[in-house]
């Protein structure tokens, strides 16, 4: 395994381990797990079910708190931060995708994204916001469909909806936990398109996915197992 | 973000209508209870409100107004020559026993007022004349009392504890809170309908001098023999507190009201928990993203609000229809500005009450549930 020191990562884990519960009961979720994200690339995280996957993805994001090792942000042991402290840095550092989009049923698309926008910075006026979320949708190729409630769009559309909600407040850190897992594999192939453009201007994009098909996206490719993480060789990938 | 909130909150119609009308509910009970109840309270002391006497005395020892023992009109000249008074009125209030034309006889508040007396006199005169109370045996009575005393019009003569009397007037609005209507007559008629004596009265009411003082007026009055003073407020308020007290009528109406008041926590408080585990996910994701507690709370918040501004609206306009239909009762619901502005404020510290799980909910909630399935 190997331990760069990453200056220009935008979130590096080192040595992270996460233990759910304790004593006799306890899971080792993650082992010394060490990952660097930099700008620019798209990584992939694959593994088995129940390996430890969404719990990295979890500590990366900063939802979740490692019970040892260190979390880089912007220079700083973000593990160690005060919980006051996160949210305005997870405003700032992360957009976040899921398997269930997990949009708000009730808005039209321009809404959930303006909401999220609002959300993250409370002083961004709301015509401000909107018109950010209708530049953001006409970048994910929904500019026809900026007044469609959730329940009018397919898979595909939801999660770019989704997609442009997570662009919103431009950080520079998109995380997806199965983003592409509830939809059929050529929209799926589409969502990575999209996530693979994003990285031209300099974005990180972090995906788990069981899907292997998704490996020529990546630049880079993760393997956990049983809550050890291990990088992919190019040569491993090929095959 | 009260658009936003609006929308979350307007998806379920269905729901949205329920937890309005649970709110309407309670507003219309609040309303129309204490209304009732400031309608009832209101008659209990219509003659004081309405009288132009700074100060009410009564012989002393007296707990109820409706209920005054008489005093000796020899006491009145005194309480007349008092300094700072500026003028004082013999008044009576007893009951008389009301012939009616089936046979019966109906209980009556007679109220004896003095020969042109300036502090108190029937108000609200549709018909009729108040000079003729200076008749030996003329009555003015209330219109919404005529099915209670089984008449019609100007001109009726009954008998009143066996002394003839006739209708001279009609008024409108004037009710007792007792039940017995109140009969107006002079003095002397008065006496004899509730069988008197001529010296009795029950009541000496007062106008004090112009730039006197009229705390000190009282205390002179109250520091004779035989003699308690009241201003105007006091004995107003010792009047509405007697009956409510006596009759348990405020216990029963405030029951009520707090029933509807819980009633609507419940309902609203259990539809905005509902939508907010229904957006469980969607919260979860706005915390993941950097939303702080206070932003979401407020999102919540604001649907509270317009839970409970439209639930005002309709229960306010529910409470003006059921006025009008109690009014055709003969029952007056009193809605005063202070009635409604308190139950607006009522119905907000309701539904932000109700939204408070919902609040603690999304307070607890952990952004890292937003990858679990
Ligand atoms: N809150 C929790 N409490 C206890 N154990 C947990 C908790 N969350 C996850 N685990 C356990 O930690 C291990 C890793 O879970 P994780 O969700 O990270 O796996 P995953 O790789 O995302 O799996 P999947 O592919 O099924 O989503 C599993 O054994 C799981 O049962
Ligand atoms: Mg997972």
């Amino acid at each position: 395994m190997e331990m760069e020191t990453n200056m220009n990562a935008i979130v590096e884990a080192r040595v992270v381990s996460k233990l759910y519960g304790a004593g006799e009961t306890a899971v080792t979720a993650l082992s010394e797990a060490s990952l660097a994200v930099r700008p620019g690339e798209l990584l992939l995280i694959e593994g088995p079910s129940g390996s430890g996957k969404t719990t990295l993805l979890s500590i990366l994001g900063l939802l979740l708190r490692p019970t040892s090792g260190q979390l880089l942000i912007e220079g700083q042991d973000a593990a160690r931060l005060p919980e006051k402290a996160l949210p305005r840095l997870r405003a700032r550092t992360f957009g976040f995708i899921f398997q269930g989009f997990n949009l708000f049923p009730a808005l039209d698309a321009r809404d959930n994204v303006a909401l999220a926008i609002r959300m993250k910075d409370p002083k961004v006026r709301s015509s401000v916001a909107r018109a950010e979320a209708e530049r953001l949708l006409t970048m994910v190729g929904l500019g026809e469909r900026m007044h469609h409630v959730p329940g009018d769009l397919s898979g595909g559309q939801k999660q770019r909806v989704a997609i442009a909600r997570a662009l919103g407040g431009d950080p520079p850190l998109i995380l997806g936990d199965e983003p592409t897992a509830a939809l059929d594999s050529k929209t799926a192939l589409a969502v990575m398109d999209l996530l693979r453009g994003l990285t031209r201007e300099g974005r990180g994009v972090v995906v788990v996915t069981h899907d292997h098909r998704l490996r020529k996206y990546a630049d880079r490719v993760v393997r956990v197992d049983d809550g050890h993480v291990e990088e992919l060789r190019a040569d491993a990938l090929a095959a | 973000m009260w658009t936003l909130a609006r929308k979350i909150l307007l998806h379920d119609r269905v729901k949205f209508v329920v937890a309005a009308a649970g709110v309407s509910i309670s507003v219309l009970l609040v309303l129309v209870q204490i209304g009732l109840y400031l309608g009832f309270m209101g008659n209990a002391s219509t003659l004081i409100d309405h009288a132009k006497a700074d100060l009410w005395v009564t012989a002393s020892g007296n707990e109820q107004f409706d209920f005054a023992t008489p005093m000796d009109e020899r006491l009145y000249y005194r309480v007349a020559a008092t300094p700072g008074v500026e003028h004082a009125e013999r008044m009576l209030l007893s009951f008389g026993q009301f012939k009616l034309q089936s046979g019966g006889t109906q209980g009556v508040q007679v109220v004896g007022i003095e020969k042109g007396a300036r502090l108190l006199r029937p108000w609200n005169l549709q018909h009729g004349s108040l000079e003729r109370l200076d008749d030996v045996d003329g009555i003015v009575v209330d219109q919404t009392e005529f099915a209670k005393l089984q008449i019609k019009e100007v001109g009726a003569r009954r008998e009143i504890s066996g002394v003839r009397s006739k209708v001279v007037g009609l008024t409108k609005g004037i009710r007792s809170f007792t039940t017995s209507p109140f009969v107006f007559a002079n003095l002397d008629s008065a006496r004899a309908f509730s069988r008197l004596g001529p010296n009795d009265l029950t009541y000496i009411l007062i106008k004090v001098q112009p730039g006197a003082d009229v705390r000190a007026v009282k205390a002179r009055i109250s520091a004779m023999p035989h003699l308690d003073a009241f201003t105007k407020a006091e004995m107003s308020e010792r009047t509405r507190s007697y009956w409510s007290k006596r009759t348990g009528v405020g216990v029963g109406f405030f029951t009520t009201a707090i029933m509807g008041i819980i009633v609507g926590l419940v309902v609203v408080g259990q539809i905005l928990y509902n939508g907010t585990l229904e957006h469980i996910k969607e919260y979860g994701t706005l915390k993941a993203m950097g939303a702080e507690n206070a932003a979401i709370v407020r999102v919540i918040m604001y649907q509270a609000l317009i839970s409970a501004g439209v639930g005002f609206v309709f229960g306010g306009a529910l409470a003006l229809g059921a006025q009008a239909g109690m009014k055709a009762l003969n029952l007056s619901v009193s809605l005063t500005p202070t009635l409604l502005i308190g139950t607006a404020v009522l119905t907000v510290v309701m539904c932000a009450l109700a939204a408070l799980l919902s609040v603690l909910k999304v307070l607890r909630l952990d952004p890292a549930m937003v990858f679990k399935g």
